[in-house]
């Protein structure tokens, strides 16, 4: 009797054992319903080209904004850049100088530097005018300057009804009396909601602050 | 107003049942009590609790109960040694049923419920030296289709931590994820518990009875469990030869959601002690909808199975399960902000950025959740010794979570991608009453590895081994019954580098240890036949999770940059439980006081700094330790007022408070009370059961709260009210539950303080269900 009880436990446990491995010993496939292989030895996955950053799909790296004087002068271009995604180290940002009394054509251009060679986001924004406004703050001592929009979405794309700005392009106005401050640009993306023209969205894409010093 | 008009019709419907003709005839039960060998067992109990009819059986294990009134009735069978059976028999005109039931002896697989000791049901006075919650079938029944969190959360000291309309997580006492440990068939779930917004991946069909054990069980069940502990078991299987099964369907108007369950199960002729079920389930869901408008994109998408295989013999029994659960949930649009900026502008503006029509489409942001399970359970008795318990569980867990994209386009990849696959066992060993001493020991095992694939970082690789060796020990004497444990565990893991991955962020691995020893201390003591008290004492213990160690980045929904520490040592408790527990013939009640004070409670602070990124400044919180209490009070009376009129009340008040800094803890749940009065019909003919209740909860404003650490103060408190139209009707001698429900009665506009999305929507509104059980076949044992 005692004989066949450990016969019929060593059948129970084989059959627990093989059911076991059923589930574990099978192929790298995902489709598996108890998932990939489970190696003991860890495997480095280098062959995961794509590993972006934290969490996100698409990534910003680097906006640079060109700034030329209205009416001639060398042009201004300087970036907010933080190569390695959110957190890490701080990111690099420039100082914008401008004149006073002076009118300048403002230009933004939008990377991800992380891909080789660099993704311009600039051409999806242009291509999603629809979909994305730029938003300028003039703070501090900076903000007697004014900002006007000079582009609209039917610049980049046949546009179906009201035709919004989009801010790729711009026009920045510094007064006489502007003193140093920042100049924030932040660019909203309408994809739950609809984009008016006016209301920022609350799916911020990128908001970069620069410092400005002012020369009178 | 529509709502007044629902309730009356409602009431019309409730009066026009009550001036039905009553007209109460009985019957005769009778059968047969059999031991688990087929042996006629003598000498039995049988009893109709609710009724006071009681008789004995007879050598030849036979037993008759005269002038048993017509309806359905519960019909218990004691036996000393043996499990105590409650049966279910419907009595209609003209038919006097027979039974046949099988006892099997106690300490059978599924049954050690209690903690610490092996008592028979854990919801009994004198069950367990803890607060323990049973939500047997007929109150799983009523709550089918609903989230494991929404099953739950009227329970007295447990609330849920919601993540939009779909996501719900059980808080037990304060506290949740990698605090609460869910155990699912025997076995741990292991899914990514840490997440606030992961919630247990369980199919709300499959449960045929569910416990909650308030309060810390470490000794049993290892590191997991410090704050308490969610045992799921699927029904057992059939022991009568047979097949039958239930069909259970579900309509919610709110989120136009439907449900529904097929259950098939049988034991088989020829081969005795061979038995099988089958079950799957769909849920499907569009968008919640609050008061004031549509709670875009929180629909979802489910789709479970299981299946299950027993056999029995005279000396051992063999369970083995598996079950599918998947799941697509959509993530309500306007929390998906970019940054501080965003989330300060939702909060000034109050009403949702984002609106929309309703559609059962889920677009991204979503999750993607798969968790397969199988656990094999296998019990051996030897006559004289003891049962020896042996559990074997693998899990594959496998979660995306997929963002939207800028361009509107779908995503080719998801935003992170984690898949976790355990295995689990134990073997323990219960030894037969020694004196007036019982226990067991056991020993348990579990190998864990987690793997990233191809996206965003979020928690890195790791692979983990645990192990525990355990003794619990019970000595009962007359009406006191004192219980000790003790547990050692140890835990190993490999936190491994991503370096060599194209990677924002390097991650250094590193091996971590810890060692733990724990212990309890219980007494039970009976004070009346209706009246128990009960104490428990012990230590619990939890090591820091991987996201707590490692997480580095941006959480959605509430623009924090999260920082994991390295540094970070076991989390501790010490914990006292004291329980009056009343269980009298018309009414059970309980009331718990608690007090768990942690060492190195791990939480989430604002470090008072802002990580710069390029969509903005973030301000940084990390995960830091400091001690503190939890502490309060809970409990619940259910009351008889007559045969017809049945009333409730529970309440919760929890406190949480950080000693270190004199602070209160951050996301305790507010103070809840809920009371109701259920009015029943005398069973009818055909009606077996018929009623309407209703139901008040009342939820007070978190007034305790840490200054500085949330992006808005908690929301104010709020009154709902529900309506429950019940019935039970013979239908070719099953019975069939329809129900009829409006949740959120007068359509009211709140938040509530542990909903993860108060700071951008309402909670939803009313919602009214429709939910109906069909049972076939051979009856299935509850």
């Amino acid at each position: 009797m005692l004989k066949y009880r450990w016969n019929l436990l060593s059948v129970m446990t084989a059959a627990m054992l093989a059911a076991a491995l059923t589930f574990s010993c099978a192929d790298d496939n995902d489709s598996n319903p108890m998932g990939p292989d489970d190696h003991d030895e860890h495997h480095d996955d280098d062959d995961h080209d794509h590993d972006h950053g934290p969490g996100e799909v698409e990534l910003f790296t680097t906006i640079k904004v060109t700034l030329t004087p209205q009416g001639g002068g060398s042009s201004l271009t300087v970036q907010f850049r933080d190569l390695d995604g959110e957190g890490g180290d701080d990111p690099v940002v420039d100082k914008i100088v401008v004149d006073a009394g002076t009118v300048y054509n403002g230009m933004l251009l939008e990377l991800n530097e992380l891909e080789t060679p660099p993704e311009d986001i600039t051409e999806e924004v242009k291509e999603e005018a629809e979909a994305h406004q730029v938003f300028f703050e003039t703070l501090g001592g900076f903000s007697p300057a004014t900002v006007a929009y000079a582009d609209k979405e039917s610049d980049y794309v046949t546009n179906s009804g009201d035709d919004h700005p989009v801010g790729l392009k711009f026009t920045l106005t510094v007064p006489a009396n502007a003193q140093n401050g920042q100049f924030r640009i932040s660019q909203s993306h309408y994809d739950a909601g609809p984009k008016d023209g006016v209301t920022p969205s609350d799916e911020t894409d990128f908001e970069v602050t620069f410092e400005v010093e002012v020369r009178s | 107003m529509r709502a007044t008009k629902v309730l009356r019709a409602l009431l019309a419907v409730a009066v026009s049942c009550l001036v039905l003709p009553a007209a109460a005839r009985a019957a005769t039960v009778s059968g047969k009590v059999l031991s688990e060998r087929g042996d006629p067992l003598p000498a039995v109990t049988v009893v109709l609790p609710a009724l006071e009819i009681g008789a004995f059986t007879d050598e030849n294990g036979e037993f008759r109960l005269e002038n048993v009134p017509q309806g359905r009735h519960t019909i218990e069978f004691r036996f000393v040694g043996y499990r105590t059976i409650q049966s279910e028999v419907i009595i209609t005109e003209n038919r006097s049923p027979v039974l046949e039931v099988s006892m099997e002896p106690e300490v059978l697989m599924g049954d050690e419920i209690t903690v610490t000791g092996d008592r028979d049901l854990a919801g009994e006075l004198t069950g367990s030296s803890q607060s323990v919650l049973v939500l047997p079938p007929s109150a799983l029944e009523e709550r089918r289709g609903q989230t494991l969190g929404e099953t739950l959360e009227s329970l007295p000291g447990v609330s849920s931590l919601t993540t939009g309309p779909a996501i719900s997580k059980p808080v037990v006492r304060g506290v949740h994820s990698a605090r609460v440990l869910v155990l699912n068939a025997g076995v741990t779930q292991e899914g990514q518990q840490w997440g606030g917004d992961h919630a247990p991946e369980i199919d709300p069909f499959a449960p045929a009875r569910i416990e909650v054990l308030k309060g810390a069980a470490s000794v049993q069940y290892g590191a997991g469990a410090i704050g308490g502990v969610i045992r799921i078991e699927p029904p057992k299987l059939p022991v009568d030869p047979g097949v039958g099964g239930r069909f259970n369907t579900n309509l919610f108007s709110n989120n136009k959601q439907g449900a529904a369950s097929l259950l098939l199960q049988g034991a088989l002729h020829r081969l005795p002690g061979l038995k099988w079920r089958v079950q799957g389930s769909l849920r499907r869901a569009g968008d919640a909808r609050a008061p004031k408008h549509v709670i875009r994109n929180s629909g979802f998408d489910e789709r479970n199975y299981s299946v299950a295989l027993g056999y029995s013999t005279d000396w051992m029994d063999t369970e083995a399960y598996f079950s599918h659960f998947g799941t697509w949930l959509g993530i309500y649009k306007g929390a998906h902000i970019g940054n501080t900026t965003d989330l300060r502008r939702a909060i000034e503006r109050g009403d949702p950025w984002v609106t929309g029509e309703f559609t059962y489409e889920i677009d991204n942001p979503r999750q993607r959740v798969e968790h397969d399970l199988l656990s094999v359970r296998s019990l051996v008795r030897f006559e004289g010794v003891g049962n020896l318990e042996m559990r074997y569980g693998q899990q594959y867990n496998r979660r995306e979570e997929w963002d939207s994209t800028r361009s509107g386009a779908p995503p080719t990849r998801p935003g992170f991608d984690l898949g976790l696959q355990t295995h689990s066992g134990d073997v323990i060993f219960h030894h037969r009453n020694f004196g007036n001493w019982y226990g067991k020991i056991g020993i348990s095992g579990m190998r864990q590895r987690n793997t990233r694939f191809s996206t965003g970082f979020l928690i890195p690789d790791f692979l983990a081994y645990s192990s525990g060796v355990f003794a619990l020990e019970s000595w009962t004497k007359g009406k006191t019954t004192v219980e000790t444990g003790l547990r050692y565990d140890y835990r190993w893991a490999e936190i491994y580098s991503n370096e060599g991955r194209r990677a924002t962020e390097i991650v250094e691995g590193g091996i971590f240890t810890y060692r733990n020893m724990t212990g309890v201390i219980g007494l039970i003591h009976e004070l009346t036949p209706t009246l128990a008290v009960a104490a428990n004492f012990g230590r619990a213990w939890r090591p820091p999770g991987v996201n707590e160690l490692y997480s580095y980045g941006v959480h959605h929904g509430t623009a924090q940059f999260e920082i994991g520490d390295r540094e970070l040592d076991t989390e501790s408790s010490l914990n006292t439980d004291l329980t009056l527990r009343y269980r009298g013939d018309r009414g059970r009640g309980e009331l718990g006081l608690f007090r768990s004070s942690y060492r190195n409670f791990i939480s989430l602070l604002p470090a008072g700094d802002l990580v710069l990124t390029i969509r903005g400044a973030f301000p940084k919180f990390t995960y830091v330790q400091s001690d503190a209490v939890i502490q309060g009070l809970d409990g619940f009376l259910e009351y008889d007022l007559t045969r017809y009129v049945g009333t409730y009340l529970s309440a919760s008040i929890v406190r949480g408070r950080n000693t270190t800094g004199n602070k209160p803890l951050y996301q305790m749940p507010p103070t809840r009370l809920i009371t109701g009065m259920d009015f029943r019909l005398p069973p009818t003919g055909r009606l077996l059961e018929a009623g309407i209740g209703f139901e008040g909860q009342f939820v007070l404003r978190q007034e305790h709260f840490p200054e500085g650490i949330d992006f808005a103060d908690p929301p104010a408190g709020y009154n709902l009210f529900d309506v429950l139209l019940h019935a039970e009707l013979a239908v070719a001698d099953h019975p069939v539950r329809m129900q009829f429900g409006v949740h959120n009665l007068f359509n009211k506009r709140y938040r509530d303080y542990l909903s993860r999305f108060r700071y951008f929507t309402d909670d939803p509104g009313r919602n009214v269900t429709i939910s109906l059980s069909v049972p076939f076949g051979q009856s299935m044992e509850e």
